[in-house]
């Protein structure tokens, strides 16, 4: 657990370290629809509600536990 | 009380987002979904209807209503007895949020509550969560906290009597059982490496308590049935992160995502996953996902028939077990474009998706189908 984490903050530190700025009107690419992952968030809510109710684990997508009787 | 604390906390909301005026237009979106999921002992068809709208002053406003029409064989009611039973769930969401600019960074935050009501089940919690984009956007931090309040009771499921053969009283209503609360936090970190790639890591922890299992689950001790006992406690870990690339090439997205998760009941999970996306002209998009599941049992997790009166704990979930499963799925968006010259003009600027995943799952439950389909319009 404790080596996980440190992973997770060595991860983390790398990354704010080579941050690089690529400006807006380059961003082109990344506002490609396969590339831009906020149009699925219609249809994220009822497919992580069957993981959770299926599943053991949580998390990754702002579960809270709990929900509805089907836990 | 807990509604009446949710409308202070919106009405609170409105008023702190609503103060600094920009000019803009008013702008919104609508959608329409159909959901849909099967495995072998249970249907659910769950239809949902979601909007918002942004106004001039910059302050978004939007809600959601899901119906949940969930029909069950008895696997949650104790695997006594084949009979199918229908409950239907009523879940309505509603939230509010607002970027503010701080100069050489903009801090966005949101305030989010959600009520699902139904026959033996009353759900209620309210989320805020908050980005700070700095670097012109390209380095995203974001954070949630989490409060859930569920009361969780008991009704005649299956074919038990549901009045009193002497007295005549309806039955159906066995009463509340317990309250189920949480909390949670989480944490992100979202980074633009360059013009085609991106990378994104998290942390979520969710700590429950309180009524924790399943009322209608029951475990025989010693030829005595009894509704499945879990610890009344819970604290969940939750580790992940997603890489994305584009090939302008191609016009194909590569996403890689992965989780790891760890709790104080011993389960731990892996949950690898990869997309891959493929724009065809300016109007679809094809998705090819694989997603797998591997998790640990519960420490208090035995077989059904392997319990002693001197567990602790005993439990009849099927979520408590070692088990894998493995998910692929399909998914199209289409860009309604071409209905320009027709009566359906007024869709023009939406998209439609279709959705289908088939899960292998190495648990009781047995493999699963999820279908939807759903419309997202911008309302201008």
């Amino acid at each position: 657990m404790n080596r996980l984490a440190l992973w997770v903050l060595l991860l983390l530190a790398s990354l704010c370290s080579s941050c690089v700025t690529v400006h807006a009107y380059e961003r082109g690419y990344l506002a490609r629809p396969s590339m831009d992952t906020s149009s699925e968030e219609g249809e994220s809510g009822f497919r992580a509600h069957v993981h959770d109710s299926r599943e053991g684990a949580t998390g990754g997508h702002g579960s809270t536990g709990g929900g509805c009787g089907c836990n | 009380m807990q509604l009446r604390a949710l409308v202070w906390i919106a009405s609170l909301a409105i008023l702190c987002l609503a103060n600094t005026a920009q000019a803009q237009s008013w702008r919104g979106h609508a959608a329409l979904w159909g959901n849909y999921y099967w495995e072998t002992s249970t249907r659910v068809v769950a239809p949902e209807v979601s909007g918002g709208i942004t106004t001039p002053d910059g302050v978004d406003v939007h809600g959601s209503y899901l119906l949940d029409a969930i029909t069950s064989a008895s696997i949650a009611s104790g695997v006594i007895e084949d009979i199918r039973f229908t409950e239907i769930r009523n879940q309505g969401t509603l939230g509010f949020g607002r970027e503010f600019d701080l100069g050489e960074a903009q801090l966005r935050l949101d305030l989010n509550g959600r009520m699902s009501h139904e026959p033996d089940y009353f759900a209620t919690g309210v989320t805020m969560s908050g980005v700070l984009s700095l670097a012109e956007r390209c380095s995203l931090i974001g954070f949630s906290l989490g409060y859930i309040h569920d009361d969780v009771g008991r009704v005649v499921r299956g074919g038990a009597p549901r009045t009193d053969p002497e007295t005549g009283r309806d039955l159906s209503n066995r009463g509340r059982v317990g309250e189920l609360e949480g909390v949670s936090a989480g944490i992100s970190f979202s980074q633009v490496l360059s013009e085609i790639a991106t990378v994104m890591v998290g942390y979520d922890l969710v700590h429950n308590w309180g009524y924790l299992g399943n009322p209608y689950r029951s475990v025989a001790i010693d030829g005595v049935q009894l509704t499945e006992l879990h610890p009344g406690a819970r604290s969940r870990s939750s580790f992940y992160g997603r890489f994305q690339v584009y090939s302008p090439d191609s016009g194909t997205g590569f996403h890689l995502l992965y989780r790891v998760y760890l709790d104080d009941w011993d389960v731990g999970a892996l949950t690898p996953e990869a997309r891959i996306y493929q724009e065809i002209g300016d109007s679809v998009v094809l998705r090819l996902r694989y997603r797998f599941y591997s998790q640990l049992r519960s420490f208090f997790y035995r077989p059904v028939d392997a319990y002693s009166g001197t567990d602790a704990f005993f439990t009849a979930d099927p979520k408590m077990a070692e088990f894998q499963s493995h998910l692929l799925g399909v998914h199209a968006r289409v860009a309604l474009g071409f209905l320009g010259d027709s009566p359906l003009s007024f869709l023009q600027d939406g998209n439609i998706v279709l959705n289908f995943d088939y899960l292998w799952q190495g648990s009781r439950f047995g493999d699963g189908i999820i279908a939807q389909v759903g419309i997202d319009v911008p309302l201008r």
